[in-house]
């Protein structure tokens, strides 16, 4: 379930419009007739949200053709004040996308290649989802990956202990973590096991911060005693 | 020069009032005061002046971090660590806990290696509570229960810093930019309705964050009205500036011809707009708290819960406008009654305000009152002056005060005595009366625990009457007399003994009693001096019976 698409096949063609259109597994990323109008009929359709949204999420690169378009829409509406972010699960199309210069990478940044654990260590794109960006998927890509942006967009972060210090970068935060019992949840750790302790580290207090932060949004407390 | 913290994760007005405490740290003295804040409440700290730092919290961030399962856990934990390592990396003369809530306190004993000294409460390692001084004992255990606060937040974070009060001073980042705009455009709307120098520019405070703090529609469009009555003065309507208020200033406006100026003003605006104005009508809201940092005057209408004696406007000659004070409930969660404030009350402090001589006071509806706003040395008190009047209440909060004198500062403040005598003679004499049978009883049960510690101590198995005896002392916490306020101190510091044997606890619990009964005999001679002023005030009386009995035989 975490696991990259398997790329059983894959070509490039150029369509009626002399555009150059991969296919993958058999399917063309983009229309064999005029990959530039099903673009702009795509970003057409999504007017609306980038309207009310200056970051956009989209879901498929192919070789960008419905990015650039999203750029000169972008452009118009904010100026050079925007940011997309692209995920691509095949870093192939990615890599000929850009070897070919077909995409203008202004304000954009692709991740391809990646698993949806992968992306969900990546504190810069876990910032962007944090601010909610306009979503928009590439329905050939998607439709090609569905397990994979499935996974993306369903995706549940590992609730256990050694699980969740692999996936921190600072190392006293790291360090901090190992201290707990490696199979409990982070609830268990810190609503349950962390109030019972005799004596408070520096890093202790700043963990009972955090519980009494995230007490109010519905989160399980143990009992704390003064 | 000291390197100082404050850490306060509260609301916006909160933060605005925080600007009080910085001036005085920074005046003259070369200290240097950063602030920790949420992020949300960047827009109050971002137009304090005086401070060389701003730290936030992204506490949304965190939480999202936190709740979404898309998101591993240990990034809220990372994120909340990262957002506070500029700090920790820092070295500190002090970190004030000015939340005084928990999250405050466990950050503030994080900070705590960083720091040669925290102020307000936080943890030790064994995570029992500490506290540096009395004043923080005062402010983190005895005004969460007393009912009526008998000293403002601002003071006691003075006192609990032990800095001193310094009123001059700019305390607010302004726009030179905004300040000339709402200059020059203001003084043209005095000029086309009336005279610059003499059209008074009358600002109210549409909205609250609050429902039941706001002031009802109807009695506002009444209250715009009658100011519109008077030639002398313009009515404004301060809004944000975002499309609900838009909307709802719209629709207000539309029942007056839509001749009502709207002015709308974000958070760093608003201060040059009250810059210019004559007076502020205003609901508990920041917009309160960020007038008394530009000296403009205030006429505070205190609904819901809003906590005016702790909290309220802290300007010199501020007025509050309230429900008489025993109808009023502060704690948050409890029912409210209805408001018997009226626009007609409200216009006739509008009047009062404007009026050079205080003599005439305002007459108000029945079950209203009008504070107004002094100070003394221990800092702001707000004094009845106008309206029904609790003497009991109006007794027991300026005594409190006193005994705090007593007890915090050893200097009592004589003109006190004179205050309470003037609310009424008859009210103060039988107020110190049942003080005195109130400070006897708890003085029994102080001397009762005592006799049976020292018998524990003697024999374990007295141990059981010791208990009894403390739980009926402690009881006393529910008092509504001044007992009240010694005896939660005693039962705070009698939570926090940390003694390791039978012995040492024993030791400790006796100091603490002999230190309550020391505080009931400040008590004692609080009411000793009260009782020599309403003496001195009854010879006056028949002194001044005599001579004007003297003046009309001569006559």
């Amino acid at each position: 379930m975490n696991n990259l698409p398997i790329i059983s096949s894959y070509e490039v063609k150029t369509s009626r419009t002399e555009q150059k259109v991969p296919v993958v597994n058999g399917v063309h990323l983009h229309s064999i007739y005029n990959p530039f109008k099903e673009a702009e009929n795509l970003i057409n359709s999504n007017l609306d949200a980038l309207k009310n949204k200056n970051e956009v999420l989209i879901l498929g690169l192919g070789f960008g053709y419905h990015v650039n378009f999203a750029i000169e829409k972008l452009t118009e509406l904010y100026g050079s004040n925007f940011k997309i972010i692209v995920i691509e699960p095949n870093h192939q199309v990615h890599h000929d996308c850009l070897s070919l210069d077909l995409l203008n990478k202004k304000n954009v940044l692709v991740y391809s290649g990646f698993t949806a654990q992968e992306l969900y260590r990546d504190l810069d794109l876990i910032h962007f989802l944090l601010r909610k960006p306009a979503m928009i998927a590439h329905p050939a890509s998607f439709n090609l990956y569905q397990m994979y942006f499935k996974t993306f967009l369903t995706f549940e972060a590992p609730t256990q202990m050694d699980d969740i210090s692999k996936l921190t970068e600072v190392r006293e935060v790291k360090n901090y973590l190992k201290n707990f019992e490696p199979h409990s949840s982070f609830v268990e750790a810190f609503y349950d096991q962390l109030p019972q302790k005799q004596e408070f580290t520096s890093m202790d207090f700043l963990a009972m911060a955090l519980v009494e932060m995230t007490k109010r949004s519905g989160e399980k407390a143990a009992g704390e005693s003064k | 020069m000291k390197k100082i913290l404050i850490i306060n994760l509260r609301r916006l007005g909160d933060v605005f009032s925080t600007a009080h405490l910085i001036n005085s740290l920074t005046n003259g003295t070369g200290n240097q005061v950063s602030l920790l804040t949420y992020k949300e409440s960047s827009r109050a700290s971002e137009n304090l002046k005086n401070v060389t730092n701003l730290f936030e919290i992204d506490r949304k961030e965190i939480i999202t971090l936190k709740t979404n399962k898309l998101f591993s856990d240990g990034f809220a934990f990372e994120q909340l660590f990262m957002q506070v390592n500029g700090i920790k990396n820092q070295e500190w003369d002090q970190v004030i806990n000015y939340s005084n809530d928990v999250v405050g306190a466990y950050l503030a004993s994080y900070l705590k290696d960083s720091a040669k000294q925290v102020i307000g409460v936080h943890y030790s390692h064994k995570r029992n509570i500490i506290t540096q001084n009395d004043w923080e004992l005062l402010f983190n255990d005895v005004l969460p229960i007393v009912k009526y606060a008998p000293i403002h937040f601002v003071d006691c974070y003075h006192k609990m810093t032990g800095t001193t009060l310094i009123k001059d001073g700019e305390k607010l980042n302004t726009n030179p930019s905004y300040n000339e705009t709402a200059f020059s455009n203001i003084n043209a709307v005095r000029r086309e309705y009336g005279s610059e120098g003499q059209t008074k520019i009358i600002a109210i405070q549409m909205k609250t964050a609050d429902p039941a703090k706001d002031i009802s529609e109807n009695t506002l469009h009444e209250l715009v009205h009658l100011i519109k009555k008077n030639s002398e003065m313009i009515p404004f309507l301060l809004i944000a500036p975002n499309d609900d208020e838009r909307r709802m200033a719209s629709e207000f406006n539309k029942v007056h011809n839509g001749e009502i100026v709207v002015v709308e003003a974000d958070l760093q605006a608003v201060a040059s707009v009250l810059m210019n104005i004559d007076l502020l009508v205003t609901p508990d809201t920041a917009i309160k708290h960020i007038a008394d940092l530009t000296d403009t005057p205030v006429l505070e209408i205190s609904l819901g819960h809003a906590p005016f004696l702790k909290q309220g406007s802290y300007t010199k000659d501020a007025l509050i406008l309230t429900d008489i004070i025993s109808s009023r409930e502060f704690t948050t969660g409890k029912a409210i009654r209805p408001t018997a404030i009226t626009a007609t009350d409200i216009m006739s402090c509008i009047f009062y305000s404007m009026t050079q001589i205080k003599t005439i006071k305002p007459r108000l509806s029945n079950g209203v009152t009008l504070y107004q706003a002094s100070f003394d040395q221990m800092g702001i008190r707000y004094s009845p002056i106008a309206g029904a009047i609790n003497t009991d209440i109006e007794i027991h909060r300026l005594m409190s005060r006193q005994l705090i004198n007593s007890m915090f500062e050893e200097n009592p403040d004589a003109s006190i005595y004179r205050d309470v005598v003037n609310l009424d003679l008859k009210t103060a004499t039988e107020w110190t009366n049942i003080e005195k049978s109130v400070v006897t009883n708890v003085m029994k049960d102080i001397l009762g625990t005592l006799r049976s510690l020292l018998q524990s101590v003697e024999n374990r198995k007295s141990s059981r009457d010791f208990v009894m005896n403390l739980g009926k002392l402690i009881a006393h916490v529910d008092s509504e007399s001044l007992v009240q306020i010694p005896v939660s101190i005693f039962k705070s510091k009698l939570e926090s003994i940390n003694a390791k044997t039978f012995e040492e606890n024993t030791k400790e619990v006796e100091v603490l009693l002999y230190e309550l009964k020391s505080d009931m005999q400040k008590i004692l001679q609080c009411l000793k001096e009260l009782d020599a002023q309403i003496s001195t005030s009854k010879m006056e009386d028949i002194i001044m019976r005599n001579l004007e009995t003297t003046k009309v035989q001569s006559t």
